[in-house]
């Protein structure tokens, strides 16, 4: 019996350990570029699958050796891309907090690989298998235990893991370049001071950590079935929980948190279905955590474990002398141009309700209905985001629980959808604020981690209950939603009522988020902003503004995710709440603005009227003379520079942390501020000079 | 703060009082006030006073026509100026094609295959002169992207220049806003939820019944003389989930009568393998596992099979593939799957002297197409909409045409590549409990096996097919359908 489970046991290990090494080389590489850059990089798997696709066309499509295919994808590409991002954006970005360079990272690990298949004219083909860098690597196998054999292409795994976390290990400790690399994280400009060269210091960690990333894509890409994108993206969350051992500066526990994982994880999978088969109180915890384990492990380590809470992102200590983000543009405006610019909103927004309720086809009533609700969820962003500075990439399931809730209640107990709705936004806000009670203590790059981590625990458990996702029912007929009726008003009769509905309800939110900004709560949690222990210090408790912060922002996103379902007369699931979703939402907002409404509708209109409008040319066809019919051949625009454009709209968030279109109001505000403030003095002026005379 | 919150409190109260004095729209299907709705559902009679007849193909039936002349006894060429009907012109009917390109996450191919089936099947019509003096011509294709397919479906219903639409991906948000709109949707019916109870909607093999033990995978194991499987299904997906618990109640329930059994049930594997299946597949040697019945996709079938060759028990397991009947893909597997079962959804490939079959390879390979599942989907959803069409008469429009569907296609074959479809009953889903109001006829499925890198027959006939309603043990009838 003992013997057995021995066996087992040391059979699961060695079973875990190819899964683990991939783990361990991703958790390496996280490792590697935030101790060089500062960076949580998101985009690793990004980087790491562009250099595998590029050894897989070389090897495969131009019949290339293995040694050129691998000079060129790993030791050309890899570091020409690297360079390519330090000297366009992170250069700029060393002294920005970890959270804004989390942000672009995640904007680039959805635009790079698209805009590599595009250059590259690179596409994914099931059931080609990328081969390794051994010949044979897949193929022939070694059983050294006579328990479970390794392939060739493991084994390369396992010694470059290994011999990476050596040889990294001794760059830092033991070179001067090493050092230098991680004196430029903590603070460029103390360094620079000391007469190292900060910018050529940090492109050389740049190159290096995109080698790495390079080189463990083309040793992971030989697991996979099809060499596909998301498939890397999938593999970097999960290996999250080995970097968040090493807290993103320890090579050698990122490399044991990566085996380790693995290892968890078949013996999750060797023992607990057998003892679930004895004792079925166990079944359940089987079923729910074998799709979930990573995640569950990975907030388990961000909550539960002390050395997460003490430790602090990178940040320059001389940042203290940078002066404070400037004013919202609209609380400086002159009042003329308040005057001005309230009467072109009015004007324009007259102008397109006048197109939407008169004039637009279904299809555009649609769209500006799902930018509407959009916007709703977004404003879930501005509070929590905007307001109180905390990142959270889990507004998507915030939202689906609202989705959920009203297809529960109208389908269980044929209950109004709007009721069914502000059920769904108040249990949404319960979980909200009972999230962030296990998240109090820990912050910024962190914080957005566990919170992702919450994503994808709801994405893979919680959705397939039968009393959240619709189990049998869903199965039978979807997760459909009907629309409302409110007294006289059926808002199902008609798509154009549906909108006028959005409308209302986003303005009510508008206002409240408006109002929630300029009241007690928004002052407190701008205070935390500013500084957490000189709020404290004048009796505000972070703990408290915190639960508010969250429970505000899961209610409005849980809301606006019963109204995307009411509109789609469905949740769709897995087209709007998905935790990659609720990324790209995330990226959007704080591009264009994460502290204003108008940053939040104007992220809605372009999430969703973005590719109708512009890649598909349709704003050609609104001028004179043009027609679909002699558009421009290159469109419509293939859907992928969608996603570099994306990322090239992260990127405008490393020039303009406050956001795109906060900084066009404010340049706007200023020229116009500057004419009327001088045509005012020169008024007062004259009247003086009129009084003097009068005198 | 505490008086706004107590504010914000009260308001909330007000709002919630005033909904909870108001409903739901009852017309959950109305998309817009200038669309005009024109659902025609079929009178659902008792099945028990249905005719007798009304399961043979050689009653009334337009697959009775000869393939390769079109049917002599339906006028075809007569030409009726037609106004107002979306997307006919005096020259041409066009149509639409909304499918996955972009961001496929199986690397399969999808629309530019279905398109393919489409456009050969449309070549072969015209071929034979068109439909009522006009050419059939794909209109407009959309790429849904994975994530756009309601958003395009509504394109296709504000553009109202295409007759019907056909449709393939991995997504189906937009079926219900098509049918809706009363435009017929042709497409590849892997969405059930989606399809169920939409009578404008023909997915290519009636609305499939996801909790419905069936016989196939029973008869795979007696066939292999396999007594022990496990049934896999991934947990994310509730469609996959619930597949693999219907496996096993089918082994179960086939248990005495085969001597099989079900070892365990995995219907909570992770999307995508990512951490292998080493630990469950040394579980399987435990526990003397001799077949696979599999609810996974076809990049997780190649890793299970990569797996049992590394733990050198290839020989002794048989995999049984739902999703894997995939000419390229297998032939890059080389002889990974030898002796695994493959079900396809249509007459297979390989039974080259069908008539259908032979029909389909010479118009799909003058379109330089593939011999690929998609192209075959499309080809099928093409001649589903021209008879459906021919049927309707020269002065067709959308509502005849699904009208004449619903009502006259009781036993529809696609010339043999399918068992018989009754378009009259088979919009809405079967149930285990009740096969038959809504289900086939006859319970029956193919099967191939793959060798070396390709498929091959099993039987020498395509079909093999059961009595629908006595679910009792018996050895199926092999038949071809005409």
């Amino acid at each position: 019996m003992l013997a057995s489970f021995g066996e087992d046991f040391f059979r699961a290990l060695l079973q875990g350990t190819p899964p683990g090494t991939v783990y361990a080389l991703i958790g390496l590489g996280f490792v590697l570029t935030y101790k060089t850059s500062g960076v949580f990089n998101l985009a690793f798997g990004a980087q790491a699958y562009i250099s595998a696709a590029m050894f897989f066309k070389a090897r495969q499509d131009w019949e290339w050796g293995i040694v050129p295919a691998l000079i060129l994808s790993v030791f050309v590409l890899a570091p020409l891309i690297g360079l390519t991002l330090e000297r366009l954006i992170f250069r700029n970005l060393r002294t920005a907090s970890a959270v804004s360079k989390l942000v672009i990272a995640i904007g680039l690990s959805v635009a790079l690989p698209a805009l590599f298949e595009l250059l590259a004219n690179y596409k994914p083909v099931a059931g080609r298998p990328p081969t390794g860098i051994v010949p044979d690597g897949g193929s022939v196998f070694y059983d050294p235990f006579g328990i479970y054999p390794f392939s060739r292409d493991e084994l390369a795994q396992i010694i470059v893991a290994v011999a990476a976390m050596l040889l990294l290990g001794a760059l830092f400790r033991l070179t001067a370049a090493g050092l230098a690399m991680r004196g430029v994280v903590e603070s460029p400009r103390m360094t620079e001071l000391a007469g190292i060269p900060a910018d050529r210091i940090s492109a050389l960690a740049w190159a290096i950590s995109s080698m790495f990333a390079g080189m463990a894509g083309v040793l992971i890409a030989p697991r996979l079935n099809t060499l596909i994108s998301t498939d890397f993206l999938t593999l970097v969350i999960i290996a999250m929980a080995a970097a968040a051992v090493g807290r993103l500066v320890s090579l050698p526990r990122a490399l044991v948190g990566g085996m380790a994982l693995g290892w968890f994880i078949a013996l999750f999978n060797t023992f607990l279905p057998r003892w679930s088969d004895d004792y079925t109180w166990l079944k359940p915890f089987q079923e729910n955590l074998t799709p979930s384990l990573p995640f569950v492990v990975l907030f388990g380590i961000l909550v539960f474990w002390p050395a997460i809470r003490r430790s602090i992102d990178a940040a320059d200590p001389l940042a203290g002398v940078d002066p404070p983000p400037p004013a919202l543009a609209s609380a400086t405006r002159h009042p003329l141009l308040t005057l001005q610019t309230r009467a072109f909103g009015v004007v324009f927004f007259s102008f397109i309700g006048w197109v939407a309720f008169t004039q637009a086809d279904v299809r555009w009533v649609s769209l500006l209905t799902q930018a509407v609700i959009l916007a709703t969820i977004y404003l879930s962003i501005t509070v929590i985001t905007g307001f109180a500075g905390q990142i959270s990439l889990c507004q998507g399931a915030f939202a689906a629980i609202g989705g959920f809730t009203v297809f529960q209640m109208a389908d269980r107990y044929e209950m109004s959808v709007l009721l069914a709705a502000l059920i769904g936004a108040l249990i949404a806000a319960l979980v909200g604020a009972l999230l962030s009670l296990p998240v109090l203590r820990i912050g910024g790059v962190w914080l957005a981690i566990a919170t992702l981590a919450f994503a994808f625990f709801f994405d893979a458990v919680m959705v397939k209950f039968s009393w959240v996702g619709g189990g049998s029912t869903a199965l039978l007929t979807g997760t459909r939603v009907p629309r409302p009726v409110l007294g006289p008003l059926d808002f199902g009769a008609s798509d154009r009522s549906f909108l006028a509905l959005a409308i209302v309800v986003f303005v009510i939110v508008a206002v409240g988020v408006i109002q929630l900004r300029e009241g007690t709560i928004g002052r407190t949690l701008r205070a935390l902003r500013g500084s957490e222990v000189a709020a404290e210090s004048i009796g505000i408790s972070p703990a408290r503004a915190r639960i508010i912060a969250f429970a505000v922002s899961a209610f409005i996103a849980g809301l606006g995710g019963a109204m995307l379902a009411m509109q789609q007369k469905d949740v769709n699931y897995g087209q709007n709440f998905t935790p990659f979703a609720a990324m790209f939402w995330l990226v959007l907002v704080v591009s264009l603005s994460a502290r204003t409404v108008e940053g939040a509708a104007q992220a809605g209109a372009a999430f969703v009227l973005f590719a109708p409008v512009i890649l598909d040319g349709t704003f050609l066809t609104w001028l004179p003379f043009i027609t679909e019919d002699n558009l421009p051949g290159f469109f419509p625009i293939p859907g992928k520079w969608r996603f570099v454009l994306f990322g090239l709209t992260a990127i405008q968030f490393a020039r303009h942390p406050e956001g795109m279109v906060e900084f066009g109001k404010r340049r706007a505000t200023r020229k116009r501020n500057e004419r009327y403030y001088a045509r005012d003095a020169e008024r007062a002026a004259q009247a003086a000079a009129e009084a003097g005379m009068a005198t | 703060m505490h008086r706004r919150l107590q504010g914000l409190s009260a308001a909330l109260l007000v709002l919630a009082l005033f909904a909870a004095s108001c409903g739901n729209s009852g017309d959950e299907t109305s998309t817009d006030d200038t669309t005009t709705t024109t659902t025609a559902a079929p009178d659902e009679g008792d099945p028990d006073e249905a005719d007798p007849d009304e399961g043979d193909p050689d009653e009334g039936d337009p697959d009775e026509a000869d393939p390769d002349e079109g049917d002599p006894a339906v006028d075809r060429d007569t030409f009726v100026p037609l106004e107002g009907v979306p997307g006919v012109t005096d020259d041409e009917i066009a149509v639409a094609v909304l499918g996955l390109r972009e961001g496929n996450p199986l690397g399969t191919c999808i629309l530019d295959c279905y398109l393919t089936g489409i456009e050969a099947y449309f070549a072969y019509q015209n071929s034979l002169g068109g439909v009522f003096g006009r050419e059939l011509v794909v209109g407009d294709v959309f790429d849904d992207e994975l994530v756009q397919h309601g958003t395009k479906a509504l394109e296709i219903i504000a553009d109202e220049d295409t007759l019907v639409t056909f449709s393939a991906s991995l997504t189906s948000t937009g079926f219900g806003d098509l049918d809706a709109a009363g435009i017929p949707t042709y497409n590849w019916g892997i969405q059930a939820p989606q399809n169920n109870g939409r009578f404008n909607t023909f997915p290519h093999i009636g609305v499939l019944c996801a909790d419905c033990p069936g016989r196939a995978v029973p008869y795979q194991m007696s066939l292999k003389g396999a007594t022990t499987a496990v049934s896999l299904g991934y947990g994310v997906s509730p469609e996959s989930k619930t597949c693999a618990q219907t496996n096993a109640t089918a082994i179960e329930f086939y248990s005495d009568d085969l001597g099989i059994e079900v070892a365990k049930v995995y219907d909570e594997l992770e999307f995508g393998l990512n951490n292998g299946i080493a630990p469950q597949v040394s579980e399987w040697i435990e526990l003397g596992v001799d077949f696979v019945a599999s609810c996974l996709d076809l990049n997780g079938m190649k890793t299970i099979a990569e797996e049992l060759v590394r733990q050198g028990v290839r020989d002794q397991i048989t995999l049984q593939h739902p999703n894997t009947y995939d000419v390229d893909f297998v032939a890059e597997a080389g002889d990974l799957f030898d002796g695994d079962f493959v079900a396809a959804q249509f007459t297979p490939f390989e039974y080259t002297d069908h008539p259908a079959i032979q029909l389909y390879n010479e118009w799909v390979s003058q379109q330089d197409g593939p011999t690929a599942e998609q192209t075959m989907i499309g080809w099928m959803n093409a001649m589903l909409f021209v008879d459906g069409l021919i049927a309707a008469g020269p002065e067709f429009d959308r509502n005849s045409i699904v009208e004449v569907t619903n009502t006259e296609f009781t036993a529809y074959t696609y010339r043999g590549l399918t068992f018989p479809i009754d378009w009259s009953r088979q919009h809405e889903s079967a149930s285990a409990d009740d096969r038959v109001t809504h289900g086939a006829v006859e319970e029956c499925t193919t099967l191939v096996q793959m060798q070396g890198g390709t498929f091959v027959t099993v039987t020498d006939e395509p079909w093999l097919c059961w009595p629908q309603e006595d679910r009792s043990w018996v050895d199926p009838v092999e038949k071809t359908f005409s």
